[in-house]
C-alpha cells in the first residue's frame, strides 16, 4: 500500500493560483468554496519588505483532528493516508470545521446546483447556450472508490454536508497525480509515495530542509514545504479572497 | 389521604385569562420559529449568518450551539436541586423539586432540538447517529450520556416521584382522572410502598449525580479537547461549563419560583426560606464562576501566547467587547446583591429575580463567547478575521425553541400539580439506614433480583458495546483509521439484502443492530431498573 504526500516548493510558488483554477474545474466545487487555497503574504516593513505565496490544500493529517471528532466516522483516514470525506453518511454537524486548525473544510450552505458561478438556467442565458451547454459535470465524483466502495471524490454533491480537498482520489485511483499538481506551471507542487525511496518526493525530501504547517499542534500532516519558512505571526495575508456566500 | 373536596390541587385544571395569554404568545412565537425552520430546512443554512472558517471568514458554528450549551445548562440546576432535596433531605425546598425537574426535562429536549436545527441534514442525523456513533468522537458523550442517559433518568425519576401526586389527583373526578391514574399506576401509599419509593429515588439521586457531572463536562470537552482553536483548547472548559450550567439552571429556577408564588398565591410553602437556600447556592457558584474568569483572563494575557493572547483582546477589547463586558456586569452585580442579601441575613425576592434574570443573560452571552471568538479570530494560519452575526432565522428559530419550552411547561402546569401536594401524613419517614439496609423477607425477593439483574446487565451491555462493538480493540480507543462499528449484530450484507426489497426495514435493522444503539439501550435498562422496583406487582 502506498503512502500518499505532497511537497511544496515555496520558492518556486509564484501565486498564479493556476492550481485553485485546477481543483475547481476537476471538483466542480461550488461558489466561495477553495479545497486548494493560495495565500499571498508579506512581511516586514517599507522599505524592506518580503511578498511570498503558499498553497494550501488539505493537509491530509495522520493524527488528523477531523477524524478524531466526526460522530459518524463521514470523515475517516484510508490506508493509503488520504483523509475522505463520504458525503452519503456525513450529518452536518461541522465538527471537522471547528476542530481542522488549518480551515480546509468547506460546508454546502446552500444547494450546491444553485451556486455555481454561472446559472445555466439563468433567462438570460439561454438565448446564447440554446440550452446546448449543460454545466459541466465530472462524472468520475459520482463512483465510490476504494476498498470500502464509499463515495468520497469531488464536491457540489448535496446541500448541507461537508466537502473539502480530496487528493483527487479519483485520479489518484487511476495513477494519476491530483489535478493542482498536474496543472502547475512551474512544478512547485509535487505528489508521490513517501515509502517509496525513487518517487520524486521522497528525493526531494532527502535532498532539501522542509516544514510541515502547524507541525507542533502534533496532527502529523502528510503535505511537506521546501524552500520556505512557516507563516507566523509577523506574516500578513494581502489580497485574500473575498467569497462569502 | 385527605380529599380535596372537588378541586385538583396547585389551579390544574382551571384555565385562567393570564394563562390563556401566556400559551397564546408562546405557541405564536413557537409558529414563528417553525416556519423559520421550514425555509432552513428548504434552502439550506445559508439562511443563517454561519459562514466557513478560512476563506469565507465566518463561524460555522453559532446562536444554534450557543443554546444548545445554554439549554443543557439549564437541565442542570433542575436534577441536581431534585437531586440534593432527596440525598440531603431538605425538606424546605421540596415544594421546589417537581418544577425543577420539569425544567430539566424541558430543558433537554429542547436543547436536542437545538442540535437539529444546526445539522445540515437532520433526518440523516437521526438516522446515522445510532448506526455509526463513534464514542471517540466528544460528541458521542452529548448524543448518548447526554439526550439517551440524562433525558431518560430525568424522565425515570420525575415518573416515580409524581406517583403519589398522581394518586392524590386520581381520587377527584375530573377529565384528567384518567392520566392520573397511569401515572400512579396502582400507587396506594402502603408503608411498604413508600419505603421503596424513598431507596430508588436515593439511589437514582446518586446514579444522576455523577452521571449529570460527566455529562456537563462532554460537552466542555466538546470545546476544550481541540488543540487547534486558541481560546477553547483549556483544561478549565469542562469545569466552567459545569459552574456555568449550575448558574443559569438556578437563576431560572428563581424566575420560575417566583412566577409560581405569585401565580399560584403559594406564599406559605413557596417561602422567603426556599429562595434563600436558592440564593445561598447561587451565590457559591458565582463565586467560583468569577475566580474562573479571572484564571482564564491571567492566563490568556499574562503568558502572552501570540494567539491565545489575540483570542482573548477580541474579547476585552475588540469586537467582542461589548457582550463580554455586559455578561460579566450582569454576573458581578448579582454576586454584589446576593453577597449584600447573604451579609445582611436580610432577603429579598424581587433582588433575587433581578438575579436570576441577570445571570440567565450573562449565561447566555458568555455560551455565545465561548463558541463564536474562537471560530472567526482564532486561527492559527493567517487567514483574515471573519465575522459572524446571526440572522433573523436563527433567532425566530432559537426563540421558537423558548416559545415551545414554555408552552410544555404551562400546559404541564395546568394537567398535574406542579409542587407537591402537601400531605402531612408520610407515614414513614425518610431515613438514611432505611436505604442502605437490605430488604427483608421473601415477598421482596424477585423485585430485588429482577431490578439488580437489570443494572448490572445494563453495565455489561454498556461496556460490551463500547470496547468491543464500536472501538477498536485495546484502550484508549484511539487510532484515527477506525470510522465504522467492528461488530454489528445484523450483518451488513444481510442489511443490504433487506434493502432490496423493504429500504425502511434494513434500515431499521441496521439501527437495532449497531453498537451505538446497543450502548444506549444500555443506559436505559440500568434506569429502567428502578421502575421494575418500584411498579414489580405485589403478588404474582
Amino acid at each position: 500500500m502506498p503512502r500518499y504526500g505532497m511537497v511544496i516548493d515555496l520558492s518556486r510558488c509564484m501565486g498564479c493560483r493556476a492550481c485553485m483554477e485546477a481543483c475547481k474545474i476537476e471538483n466542480n466545487t461550488p461558489q466561495a468554496i477553495f479545497w486548494m487555497y493560495v495565500f499571498r503574504f508579506e512581511e516586514g516593513e517599507f522599505p524592506n519588505v518580503r511578498q511570498w505565496f503558499m498553497p494550501r490544500p488539505c493537509m491530509h493529517c495522520d493524527n488528523a483532528p477531523c477524524v478524531k471528532v466526526c460522530p459518524v466516522g463521514a470523515r475517516y483516514k484510508r490506508e493509503d493516508g488520504l483523509v475522505a470525506t463520504d458525503w452519503e453518511r456525513c450529518i452536518g454537524c461541522r465538527y471537522c470545521e471547528v476542530a481542522c486548525p488549518y480551515g480546509v473544510n468547506y460546508f454546502n450552505w446552500k444547494r450546491p446546483d444553485r451556486n455555481y458561478y454561472l446559472d445555466w438556467n439563468d433567462p438570460d442565458l439561454k438565448p446564447i447556450t440554446g440550452g446546448m451547454v449543460p454545466p459541466y459535470r465530472n462524472p468520475d465524483l459520482d463512483r465510490p472508490y476504494g476498498e470500502e466502495r464509499r463515495r468520497i471524490a469531488g464536491g457540489g454533491h448535496i446541500k448541507g454536508v461537508i466537502e473539502k480537498c480530496t487528493f483527487c482520489v479519483h485520479r489518484v485511483e487511476q495513477g494519476k497525480p491530483p489535478a493542482c499538481v498536474a496543472n502547475c506551471p512551474v512544478q512547485a507542487l509535487l505528489f508521490g509515495d513517501l515509502d517509496d525511496p525513487d518517487s520524486v518526493v521522497s528525493r526531494v525530501l532527502r535532498q532539501k530542509p522542509h516544514f510541515r504547517l502547524l507541525e507542533e499542534l502534533g496532527t502529523e500532516p502528510r503535505v511537506f514545504y521546501v524552500g520556505g519558512k512557516p507563516p507566523g505571526p509577523e506574516t500578513r495575508q494581502i489580497e485574500p479572497v473575498r467569497a462569502r456566500m | 389521604m385527605r380529599g380535596h373536596g372537588e378541586r385538583l390541587p396547585y389551579g390544574v385544571g382551571q384555565i385562567t385569562p393570564g394563562w390563556l395569554l401566556l400559551v397564546g404568545l408562546a405557541a405564536v412565537v413557537f409558529a414563528s420559529g417553525l416556519q423559520a425552520y421550514l425555509q432552513q430546512l428548504n434552502e439550506g443554512l445559508v439562511v443563517t449568518g454561519l459562514r466557513d472558517i478560512g476563506t469565507m471568514g465566518g463561524a460555522p458554528w453559532g446562536l444554534y450551539v450557543a443554546f444548545d450549551i445554554y439549554f443543557v445548562g439549564i437541565s442542570f440546576a433542575g436534577i441536581t436541586v431534585a437531586a440534593l432535596i432527596r440525598l440531603l433531605n431538605l425538606k424546605e425546598l421540596k415544594p421546589l423539586s417537581r418544577m425543577a425537574e420539569l425544567l430539566t426535562i424541558i430543558a433537554l429536549i429542547l436543547a436536542a432540538l437545538a442540535i437539529l436545527a444546526d445539522l445540515g441534514q437532520p433526518l440523516r442525523g437521526l438516522i446515522n447517529l445510532p448506526r455509526y456513533a463513534r464514542p471517540q468522537s466528544p460528541f458521542f458523550g452529548t448524543f448518548t450520556l447526554v439526550v439517551a442517559g440524562y433525558l431518560f433518568a430525568s424522565v425515570v425519576y420525575f415518573f416515580l416521584d409524581g406517583r403519589r401526586d398522581a394518586a392524590v389527583c386520581a381520587r377527584v373526578p375530573s377529565r384528567l382522572q384518567g392520566f392520573h391514574r397511569l401515572w400512579a399506576s396502582g400507587y396506594q401509599g402502603t408503608p411498604a410502598e413508600q419505603e421503596r419509593h424513598h431507596r430508588t429515588s436515593f439511589w437514582l439521586a446518586i446514579a444522576i449525580v455523577p452521571l449529570l457531572i460527566t455529562a456537563h463536562s462532554t460537552l466542555g470537552f466538546v470545546f476544550g479537547l481541540q488543540v487547534g482553536r486558541p481560546g477553547w483548547y483549556s483544561a478549565l472548559q469542562a469545569p466552567a461549563f459545569v459552574v456555568m450550567a449550575g448558574i443559569s439552571g438556578l437563576g431560572l429556577l428563581v424566575i420560575l419560583a417566583a412566577i409560581f408564588r405569585w401565580a399560584l398565591r403559594e406564599h406559605e410553602r413557596l417561602n422567603l426560606t426556599v429562595f434563600q437556600w436558592l440564593g445561598h447556592f447561587l451565590f457559591i457558584l458565582l463565586a467560583v464562576y468569577l475566580y474562573f474568569t479571572v484564571v482564564e483572563v491571567l492566563t490568556g494575557m499574562y503568558t502572552g501566547g501570540y494567539y491565545e493572547r489575540r483570542v482573548m483582546e477580541t474579547l476585552l477589547f475588540g469586537a467582542y467587547a461589548p457582550i463580554y463586558w455586559s455578561s460579566i456586569f450582569c454576573l458581578v452585580l448579582p454576586f454584589g446583591l446576593l453577597a449584600v442579601q447573604l451579609l445582611s441575613h436580610r432577603w429579598s425576592i424581587p433582588l433575587l429575580v433581578l438575579s436570576g434574570l441577570m445571570v440567565n443573560l450573562a449565561a447566555v452571552g458568555k455560551r455565545f463567547l465561548i463558541v463564536v471568538p474562537s471560530q472567526t479570530h482564532g486561527t492559527l494560519l493567517p487567514y483574515s478575521s471573519g465575522f459572524y452575526v446571526p440572522s433573523l432565522v436563527e433567532l425566530r428559530i432559537v426563540l421558537g425553541l423558548i416559545g415551545l419550552g414554555t408552552l410544555i411547561y404551562a400546559l404541564f402546569a395546568k394537567v398535574f400539580p406542579i409542587m407537591e401536594v402537601a400531605e402531612a401524613e408520610e407515614t414513614v419517614p425518610w431515613r438514611a439506614q432505611a436505604v442502605f439496609a437490605l430488604p427483608h423477607g421473601r415477598a421482596s425477593f424477585p423485585r430485588t433480583a429482577v431490578a439488580v439483574a437489570m443494572v448490572v446487565g445494563g453495565f455489561a451491555l454498556q461496556a460490551l458495546s463500547y470496547f468491543f462493538f464500536a472501538a477498536p480493540w485495546g484502550f484508549p480507543p484511539s487510532s484515527p483509521i477506525y470510522s465504522n462499528p467492528r461488530v454489528v449484530l445484523v450483518p451488513r450484507p444481510v442489511v443490504a439484502s433487506v434493502e432490496q426489497w423493504a429500504y425502511g426495514l434494513g434500515l431499521v435493522l441496521s439501527i437495532l443492530g449497531s453498537p451505538p444503539t446497543l450502548f444506549i439501550l444500555g443506559v436505559m435498562i440500568v434506569f429502567l431498573a428502578a421502575v421494575v422496583y418500584e411498579l414489580w406487582p405485589e403478588r404474582l
